[in-house]
């Protein structure tokens, strides 16, 4: 009995280790197993992977490759409504200008912009508004430079193509003391952006000739060529400074400078101070306040003669689409000679609807208030029009 | 000793890690960007999270941070045309088209609403190379993670394989969410919505719903009251009752489509920081339960 009892006794002890202790074999099994499925998984991790960006391959492109460069056409145009009966522009609707542009790199940081206009003032021939080479970046230096014929980079709304500005005509200032439809002229600047984290400091040194006479505010007369700098050079400096506020507000200052001689020995100096403040809300909402003040001064003689003017801008736009404005403007005629110098001053006061249709095109109301001062007041209605096709660019200055 | 504590206390607020500088165009991308560069990167999106898409003003502080950046990360697809203007104002070769800091995140995504006839403004605002909103298809985060990847390896090589880990890791996490954005979507597959603009396609095909009509008649073209009430029939056919439309859009029209069909508006965060969305999961994340709220009559 006893011998069956310490039989048992010892039976169920080895039962009971053989089923308390794990199998060690079974554990590798399982580890083993773990890792393969984890090996699986992130196998298939990878095949997924692979197939996705096999599947993701482009479609074949729905046109040849071309090496063509961006093309874009711009037609702005529109109406003039006045009370001044004796004016021959009155109550007619003209198209103002058309403008071709051809723009590509033509190196991996050399860019080529060519705008060919044709103007109603030059009976729509063609002719080049602008064609410049744009060197991005010297070397690796930060210097860049334009070179060719080009709007002059002189203030804030010189540079701009008519099409681009938010309102319907040139402020006053820039077509007494600059040029009627501004200065454009064949040359180039080399610019320096200074090295800073919290302020854009753009400084531009330039040197050009005059294309035509009629610049720097001498009107378009060929009696008068001789009061103009056609042909001779000018020396430009500009000087742009924006600091650096926050996502939502962007300040602009600039410093502009141009000397030259006319061609009966004068001296003609202009300078220029402007400023852009712009607050941007939510998407597409802005607020813009900008400026601009101009001098232009002839010396003659040993005696100078300084002519000043200034423009004020207030813009507001809710949406994408509708823009509200209002502008003031200031300013002197520049001197050419005293037997028919107008010493006074033409004022002008202008409201400003625009709706825009897409990113090219817009159709824009401007009510003028004209205070010349040799002339009656007159209220002028102008209407433009204004539509574009094409991927069309402009430089950053340009952008409003 | 007190000039070594001095030094090491001076030491210890000097940066811990040389920082790549980043530039995206869109606050989404930069956080794709910040995902997978970890805090090796600094990285920063030239577009506010309340900016259109299409309508960002380029300005001097935005070119102030190109001239400055080592990789210039985009959508692509015509969507940041705007920042073209801005890599010429930059002065920064290193980031131009086809230079190493450049990164074009649209190439390996496959591409929805490919125009195959001739393209011009009576279609509306037409992208020529197809429907640029692939980010809001979190699989297509991937893709744009991976050339983020590629252009982090090219400026910064030295770091590669930590790029590497942090881009599996983001591809892990995108899995895992995006296996769960399915399950939540699911029992909605096949259900009618209407969208303000073409914007949605990829989100859209990610999830099953059917787009029904856009608010829109045309990209970027406001609707008539005509064509609003072409729109009120459509849905009634089709019984949608859901009008999706993103943060920045107008709700005005959206509005007035409800009122009519009892429809809900249901506003999307579509930029990283818009609606109170902290990074890219959270917006996909938010997009996912509101859509899916309003399928459900909640």
């Amino acid at each position: 009995m006893r011998v069956f009892v310490a039989t048992l006794i010892l039976l169920c002890g080895t039962i009971g280790v053989a089923f308390s202790a794990p199998d060690p074999n079974l554990q590798k099994e399982i580890d083993a197993l773990k890792a393969q499925i984890q090996q699986m998984t992130e196998r298939l991790r990878d095949l997924e992977q692979k197939l996705a960006e096999q599947e993701a391959q482009p479609p074949a492109p729905v046109a040849p490759v071309t090496n063509l460069p961006q093309i874009s056409v711009v037609a702005n145009g529109g109406a003039l409504f006045q009370d001044r009966k004796r004016d021959d522009s009155r109550n007619r609707f003209e198209q103002d200008e058309l403008e071709l542009a051809f723009q590509s790199y033509v190196y991996p940081s050399i860019r080529f912009d060519t705008i060919i206009a044709f103007d109603k003032e030059e009976d729509f021939s063609a002719s080049v508004e602008e064609a410049y080479a744009t060197i991005i970046q010297l070397g690796n230096t930060p210097l860049g430079a334009r070179l060719g014929r080009m709007r002059l980079p002189f203030g804030r709304v010189n540079p701009i193509h008519p099409h681009q500005l938010l309102t319907r005509d040139h402020p006053l200032p820039i077509v007494n003391l600059l040029g009627e439809h501004g200065a454009v002229s064949n040359g180039g600047f080399v610019s320096y952006l200074l090295p800073s984290n919290r302020l854009y400091a753009e400084l531009r040194l330039g040197l050009y000739t005059l294309n035509d006479h009629a610049a720097l505010g001498v009107p378009h007369d060929p009696t008068l060529e001789d009061y103009g700098a056609g042909g001779r050079l000018l020396r430009m400096a500009r000087l742009t400074l924006a600091p650096v506020i926050n996502p939502d507000n962007e300040l602009e200052f600039g410093l502009s400078g141009a000397t030259t001689r006319a061609l009966n020995g004068d001296n003609l100096r202009v300078l220029g101070v402007d400023f852009q403040y712009r607050r941007f809300f939510g998407a597409a909402q802005r607020l813009l306040v900008s400026g601009e003040w101009l001098q232009n001064r002839r010396e003659s003689g040993g005696t100078g003669v300084n002519r000043d003017g200034y423009y004020l801008l207030l813009s507001y736009k809710p949406d994408r689409y509708w823009e509200y404005g209002v502008r003031y403007d200031w300013s002197k005629r520049a001197f050419l000679r005293p037997a028919d110098d107008v010493t006074g001053s033409d004022k002008a006061l202008s409201a400003i609807l625009t709706y825009r249709l897409n990113e090219q095109s817009f159709l824009r109301l401007q009510w003028r208030n004209l205070k010349p001062a040799d002339d009656d007041v007159r209220n002028e209605l102008m209407f433009q029009l204004m539509f574009g096709f094409g991927p069309h660019s402009h430089p950053l200055e340009s952008t409003q | 000793m007190r000039y070594v504590l001095t030094v090491l206390t001076l030491l210890a607020t000097l940066p811990a890690v040389a920082q790549v500088r980043v530039v995206a165009t869109f606050t989404d991308l930069a956080d794709i960007v910040r995902q997978i560069g970890g805090n090796r990167v600094q990285v920063s999106s030239l577009a506010r999270p309340q900016d259109d898409f299409h309508f960002v003003t380029p300005r001097p502080s935005m070119a102030l941070e190109l001239s400055r950046a080592k990789l210039f990360v985009r959508v692509g697809m015509d969507l940041d045309l705007w920042a073209d203007d801005l890599l010429s104002a930059a002065r920064n070769s290193y980031i131009l088209r086809g230079a190493p800091g450049y990164v074009d995140c649209s190439v390996r995504v496959k591409k929805l609403e490919v125009p195959t006839t001739r393209v011009d403004p009576s279609m509306g605002d037409i992208h020529i190379y197809g429907n640029p909103h692939y980010l809001f298809d979190p699989a297509n985060a991937k893709l744009a993670g991976r050339e983020v990847l590629e252009g982090l390896k090219r400026v910064d090589p030295a770091h590669s394989s930590e790029y590497e880990q942090r881009y599996s890791a983001f591809v892990q996490r995108l899995d895992e969410h995006l296996k769960r954005w399915q399950e939540r979507m699911a029992p909605y597959r096949g259900k009618p919505v209407v969208v303000y603009h073409k914007s949605l396609p990829y989100f859209l095909q990610r999830f099953g719903l059917q787009e029904v009509a856009t608010v829109e008649p045309k990209p970027g073209i406001p609707p008539s009251p005509g064509y609003l009430r072409e729109v009120i029939a459509r849905m009634k056919s089709a019984n949608c009752h859901v009008i999706l439309l993103e943060h920045f859009r107008p709700r005005r029209f959206a509005d007035a489509i409800a009122r009519e069909t009892g429809a809900k508006v249901v506003v999307l965060p579509a930029a990283v920081g818009a609606e109170g969305t902290t990074d890219y999961f959270s917006m996909i994340d938010a997009m996912v339960n509101r859509v899916a709220d309003a399928l459900a009559g909640r």
